[in-house]
């Protein structure tokens, strides 16, 4: 796992040097490098959190409902960050206003996966009260 | 004294045999005193069964919320997201624990509906018609007052306390959490003068030091003052009068009343008392590794059951106390 580390800790270092070195010839190209880098990173990424996924739910299998409350917040989650990977790309790319953009739209994804809780929510308490 | 008691034993009788047949349904299932550590030990495996799948998802929590930045629109969409989650997990099923006490409640008026007139009989019997009259007119309607002020505006106001704290911990708002500590003070100010009101109206305070072990009173003051939350003090000063009355009162049907009445909410009783703790103990554990809204409505639940249990302690309070109230009059 420390070997690992070490080795994705390396990938990064060399693509944001090679980030750099492109940045004041060709910035495009520079800044494709720097989201090759990221993309990278993110697919190992991937793997791992699909282990921390499978853990978890293992935690969570004693009960099914638990199970499924787990997997809507774990995609509550994942929208969350992946817009915000995306969102911290664009501003690296001096695009603010698209950096904005993606984190409006990963905010409206997460609301949009965790506004069902939300309407459980209010039906277990109007069955409290009604 | 002893042709009182022979009488009281035959009016309970001959009302218990002449009573409509519904009226002891509520009753019915309900486990008797002897089960009280069978009812323990399913308790704390529920508890505990609860606290383990919330830790699962307390742990998600804390450990998704620490990726996202604090403050962010995202990072409070997914903490209102645990919130409901965890709320979801407690209280879907149904609102179990609300309707054990509405039935605990219920089952204490009928017991006290079933056993006052033939208790009032036999004091007027043993030559106190007024008292008996008036004394059996005064607790049946302040005992219903009292219950009815638990059943239909505290639960309620219980209910409504756990999904403030659940829109408070959610969406971390000034104004829902000033709402929710106000709510919460109401609720134990409003249990706490009803019990009073209640104890001071039935005029039990003023047996006190008439009669009784001065030892075994204070021990028992002091085991009720530590053991009962919220209104232990109160119940303290009436267990007083408990036991001065229950020595008055020793061996005789009595005893049968109040021994239905402790079966009535034993069972709602040890849960919420279990859950009350297991939920203290687990919002201590999950502080550190859950999310901050999920600790923090953890924790506001743990209160809640807390105030529960006080509700359920109250009830059994009230029904004993008008039980051993009328008795008084017999037995002198």
């Amino acid at each position: 796992m420390t070997e690992d580390l070490l080795r994705l800790i390396g990938a990064a270092v060399l693509g944001s040097l090679c980030a750099l070195l492109l940045r004041r010839g060709n910035p495009e190209l520079a800044f494709l490098t720097g989201c090759a880098t990221v993309l990278f990173l993110l697919a190992e990424l991937v793997s791992r959190i699909l282990a921390i996924r499978e853990e978890a739910s293992f935690l969570l299998s004693q009960a099914p409902f638990a199970s499924e409350l787990g997997n809507a917040l774990f995609r509550i989650a994942s929208a969350s960050i992946v817009s915000r990977l995306g969102a911290e790309a664009a501003r690296d790319a001096g695009q603010n206003a698209v950096g904005y953009s993606l984190e409006l739209l990963g905010t409206a994804a997460a609301l949009l996966l965790a506004l069902p809780l939300l309407r459980r929510v209010m039906e277990a308490v109007s069955a409290c009260f009604l | 004294m002893r042709t009182g008691r022979i009488l009281l034993v035959f009016l309970i009788l001959m009302g218990s045999m002449s009573m409509d047949a519904s009226a002891l349904e509520p009753l019915s299932g309900v486990p008797f005193l002897h089960d009280a550590a069978d009812l323990l030990f399913p308790s704390l495996k529920d508890a505990a069964g609860q606290a383990s799948k919330l830790f699962g998802l307390a742990l998600l929590a804390g450990i998704a919320e620490s990726f996202l930045e604090k403050g962010k629109a995202a990072e409070r969409v997914f903490r209102a997201g645990a919130v409901f989650s965890v709320f979801l997990l407690l209280f879907s099923d149904s609102d179990g624990f609300l309707a054990s006490i509405r039935t605990a409640s219920d089952d204490v008026m009928t017991v006290i509906r079933t056993a006052l007139p033939a208790l009032a009989g036999a004091a007027a019997i043993s030559g106190k018609s007024a008292s008996a009259l008036s004394s059996e007119a005064v607790y049946l309607l302040s005992a219903d007052v009292a219950s009815s002020v638990i059943r239909d505006l505290l639960l309620p106001a219980a209910a409504a306390l756990l999904i403030l704290s659940a829109a408070a911990a959610a969406f971390q708002n000034d104004m829902l959490k000033e709402g929710e500590k106000s709510l919460h003070g109401l609720l134990t100010f409003f249990l706490r003068i009803t019990l009073t009101v209640f104890v001071g109206y039935t005029g039990v305070v003023k047996v006190f030091g008439t009669a009784g072990d001065g030892a075994a009173k204070r021990s028992l003051r002091l085991a009720i003052s530590s053991s009962v939350p919220v209104v232990g003090s109160i119940a303290s000063e009436a267990a007083d009068s408990i036991l001065v009355m229950a020595s008055v009162t020793r061996s005789t049907v009595g005893s049968g009343a109040v021994a239905a009445l402790v079966a009535a909410v034993l069972s709602p009783l040890v849960r919420l008392g279990v859950y009350s703790l297991v939920f203290r103990v687990f919002s201590f554990l999950i502080a550190p590794m859950g999310g901050d809204g999920v600790s923090e409505f953890i924790r506001s639940v743990s209160e809640v059951y807390t105030l529960l249990f006080a509700m359920t302690a109250s009830l059994l309070l009230l029904g004993i106390l008008v039980i051993l109230s009328v008795f008084l009059y017999v037995g002198t």
